[in-house]
């Protein structure tokens, strides 16, 4: 049984609505009750996520008693039509909350009757009761690609390879737009384009999704979108365990890209020189305080999968910190089973741990308190944090978690001598 | 105001604003338009199209996260709990979500609710609080026979506020559900009243909660501050106060009637305090009430001295305003315009009922020709409003979604007050508004939709 103290990144409905959200021209037309579209819309302002025309401009049926008792598919009906009217969009996706999943409304039957009057409208069922955000980015990602005959599709703009980027979650990932960013400039770096469906591109690299000539999965949830690909158009896919951090991982990550698309071998050659440079030139003159501060410590750390792999992997060589307690938060059937065990426990397994920092999310503040340790936020929900461009992935990233991981060891250690200063009087 | 006199004390829920005040929530004409409009039996419209809003779980949520030592349930679906997030910064709130899925929405989560009441009653809250979701409501869950059951087994007082979510388009119904829940369960009728205040405050921010505070300890009037940034024990207290003010009546007016009509606490009846007519009457009321005539008095004249220099300025002269905020509060911005020497060119608000409309009729004359608009968020016709009366500025709750409409805006949002005598100096010295650096035009909205009125898909309810 699960049992979830504090939510962490909202149900399935909401996820889905944050990736539509960050596709440019493909407008959500949500079939639940008002508050849905607010409840993540709060949380993801008051976790430093923003979209564009995102809460409460979104286009809702706002479904009242009436709908509940009779059903909404008129409601539903009306609503598209003035939202195809009102709204500038290229297309349109009904996406559907749990009341009219419950009652059984027929948004599919909806949405074709759209499409037989010439509108680009299709459907997916997102009751948030079916999982968490992270499958709504999986399942919605897979639905849209599935309606590419009815989105129509794109060549490439020019002959050089072009990769799908899949498994990064738009909001649920609170550095998708920053991480994106990096990996679209590393790409470019070896003269590969990149789709990555949530920047300037939308509905356009959509649908040239089905022309790539791979596509690059990072987390397990861009699988099914990948596959889906691979299975209707042939597009073959190549996984990581996370996104790359620090020069290493991304002189892995490139050279594997390279084979994959059978690349000459000096493609990356350049572009890596001058990376390994920017790396190890930023980071080379830290090494007073590196080890002044003792920076190497224990850590536990809450957070996705892919990306306690990207991380903990980055930290442990570069840093010395070695990941004392791992705690996955995107569990695939139910994410947030470790809060059975409560704040007291979880803590306590990490003071046992030997944990002397969390990286984590806001939510793991109180066990930081507890514990008196610093907390290295890294993931949704974040606090009295604005997210506009940062991440912490490639190499800018890398050398951004460089910043804020040692500042943070660097305070912990002046509050410390603060104490021992009043502790002799001072 | 309605001087209905039932109080809902005794019965188990409470009916929606809809159906117990005639709650209206689209409108889209002039201020005397509004004004007849809502005059008799207020008509009930229907959106063809809309727009996300909040709902009264948020509502609801909104406060209960800011209540001290309380555990909620949010039984349902977990992201019924996401609004909760924001509430964290208060500090110690307790959020559980009972995480439903499919299977809980066939055979129901009844067992599942009483153990996370279990879990959650574990760290000793002064109470739990269980929130409805639509998904409860549709699966029919009886909640009442959980918390029945379960109350016979822990001391902790276990409340349910009934938040289907979809029974009204008023989101702030869902701060009279919990006003109802807490009256219920919470407070004892004893008859005897103390020489206090209670303060009644739902969705103000501390900046506004402090500038009216600092008039009640300037008066040496003891108050209680009631149901935002609470305790149990000031709800508990509630009903022994010697009088209550709700700081607006549109949001509290509620929970005042009912401690008058059920526990006998005198209700001030009061204006949204911005402007000086507003706090005069306030300041003066308290004074009579508590006996403090002589101090009031004095304490009006020191602040009002105070402040002319900001008023003597004019800084708004000339300049025409618009408004989003609830009626109440338009009431008194109103004049707070004016003071400073700026006029009302417009007003939009979440909704209109048979207790607030008399703020409708207590517009100026000249509110009579500028633009009205009633709605719960709407962005699509609080653009289409903004681009038609072409204000200076946007004062209000939205500034962003102003914004988006390329009109210079200020909010009465954030960490400066709005309230009280500060108000003044916020208007004077920080509101300057200045159009968003990053508009890049209405693209969002069709520009042939724009022009025409902002209510065009709107069709008369038929019963």
């Amino acid at each position: 049984m699960s049992i979830v103290k504090n939510p962490r990144v909202g149900c399935e409905f909401q996820g889905a609505l944050r990736t539509v959200l960050a596709i440019g021209g493909l407008i959500p037309v949500v079939h639940s009750n008002s508050g849905c579209v607010i409840q993540g819309y709060s949380a993801d302002c008051a976790s430093g996520v923003y979209f564009n025309h995102g809460g409460f401009e979104v286009p809702s049926t706002s479904v009242i008693e009436r709908h509940i008792v009779f059903g909404g598919a008129s409601r539903l009906r009306e609503q598209i039509k003035n939202t195809v009217k009102i709204i500038e969009g290229e297309a349109y996706i009904l996406l559907n909350g749990c009341e009219s999943a419950m009652v059984g409304d027929d948004s599919a039957a909806m949405a074709k009757e759209a499409v037989q009057q010439g509108e680009k409208v299709f459907n997916c069922d997102t009751a948030g009761f079916r999982g968490t955000a992270h499958k709504g980015y999986e399942h919605v990602m897979t639905e849209i690609l599935r309606n590419l005959p009815l989105l129509g599709y794109e060549n490439k703009e020019t002959a050089q390879p072009l990769v799908n980027i899949f498994g990064v979650l738009p909001g649920t990932d609170v550095f998708y737009r920053g991480e994106l960013n990096e990996l679209t400039r590393i790409l470019n770096g070896i003269g590969v384009k990149a789709n990555t469906f949530f920047g300037d591109g939308g509905l356009d690299e959509i649908k040239r999704s089905a022309k790539a000539d791979l596509s690059i999965v990072f987390s397990k949830w861009g699988r099914e979108p990948a596959a889906e690909l691979e299975r209707s158009f042939g597009v073959p896919v190549l996984e990581f365990a996370g996104v790359p951090v620090g020069y290493e991982a991304v002189e892995k990550f490139l050279n594997a890209v390279v084979s994959k698309l059978d690349l000459p071998g000096q493609a990356a050659e350049v572009f890596l020189q001058r990376e390994r440079q920017l790396f190890y030139g930023s980071l080379r003159p830290i090494a007073d305080v590196y080890y002044t501060e003792h920076i190497g410590r224990p850590a536990a750390i809450f957070a996705d999968e892919a990306r306690i792999a990207a991380l903990s992997e980055f930290l442990e060589k570069y840093f010395g910190v070695c990941a004392a307690l791992k705690i996955i938060t995107d569990d695939a059937e139910k994410q947030e089973s470790r809060d059975i065990q409560g704040i007291e426990q979880t803590a306590r397994i990490a003071e046992e741990a030997g944990a002397e920092i969390i990286i984590g999310t806001s939510l793991e503040d109180e066990i930081a308190n507890k514990l008196k340790i610093p907390l290295l936020q890294i993931g949704y929900p974040l606090s009295r944090q604005v997210v506009i461009n940062k991440h912490y992935s490639g190499i800018h990233g890398a050398l951004r978690l460089a910043e804020d991981y040692v500042s943070l060891i660097v305070k912990k250690n002046d509050e410390e001598d603060m104490e021992r200063l009043k502790s002799i009087g001072r | 105001m309605s001087d209905k006199k039932i109080s809902y004390r005794n019965e188990r829920f409470i009916p929606a604003r809809e159906k117990r005040t005639g709650a209206m929530s689209h409108f889209h004409g002039t201020g005397a338009e509004l004004k007849e409009e809502v005059s008799g039996n207020i008509p009930q419209r229907i959106r063809t199209f809309s727009q996300a809003g909040r709902d009264e779980i948020i509502a609801a949520l909104d406060v209960l996260t800011t209540i001290k030592n309380i555990a909620i349930v949010v039984h349902g679906v977990n992201g019924c709990a996401m609004a909760a997030i924001s509430g964290r910064k208060w500090g110690d709130a307790q959020i559980y979500s009972t995480d439903f899925s499919e299977k809980e929405t066939i055979l129901g989560g009844g067992e599942r609710l009483s153990q996370v009441i279990l879990r959650a009653a574990g760290n000793n809250p002064d109470a739990v609080f269980i929130v409805g979701t639509p998904v409860t409501a549709i699966s029919n869950d009886d909640v009442l026979s959980v918390i029945r059951e379960l109350s016979e087994e822990i001391s902790i007082k276990l409340i349910f506020l009934k938040t289907d979510g979809f029974q009204t388009k008023t989101a702030m119904n869902g701060y009279d559900v919990l006003s109802h829940a807490l009256l219920r369960n919470l407070t004892e009728k004893s008859g005897k009243h103390e020489n206090f205040l209670n303060v009644i405050s739902f969705s103000e921010g501390l900046a506004d909660l402090r500038a009216v505070l600092d008039i009640l300890d300037a008066l040496n009037i003891r108050y209680n501050i009631l149901p935002r940034f609470s305790s149990i024990n000031n709800i508990k207290n509630a009903g022994t106060a010697a009088a209550s003010i709700a700081l607006n009546p549109d949001e509290g007016g509620f929970l005042a009637r009912e401690l008058e009509d059920a526990y006998g606490v005198k209700y001030l009846k009061t204006n949204v305090p911005v402007g000086t007519a507003a706090l005069r009457e306030l300041i003066t009321l308290l004074g009579r009430t508590f006996k403090k005539e002589e101090a009031a008095s004095d304490y009006i004249t020191g602040r009002e001295e105070e402040i002319s220099a900001f008023i003597s300025k004019q800084p708004l002269c000339g300049k025409r305003v618009f408004v989003q905020m609830e009626l109440a509060a338009v009431n008194s911005a109103e004049k707070l315009i004016g003071e400073l020497g700026g006029e009302l060119c417009g007003f939009a608000v979440p909704y209109v009922d048979e207790e607030n409309r008399r703020y409708a009729a207590e517009l100026s004359e000249d509110a009579g020709n500028i633009t009205a608009i009633v709605g719960n968020g709407q962005p699509f016709e609080l653009v289409n409003a903004l681009l038609k009366s072409a204000p200076d500025f946007y004062l209000g709750e939205n500034a962003g979604l102003a914004a988006y409409a390329g009109i210079p805006s200020f909010s009465v949002r954030g960490n400066l007050s709005f309230y009280g005598y500060n108000g003044f100096k916020t208007i004077a010295k920080k509101a300057k508004p200045s159009r968003f650096p990053f508009f890049e035009g209405t693209g969002y909205y069709k520009r042939d939709w724009l022009k025409k009125r902002g209510n065009w898909y709107v069709k008369k309810e038929v019963k």
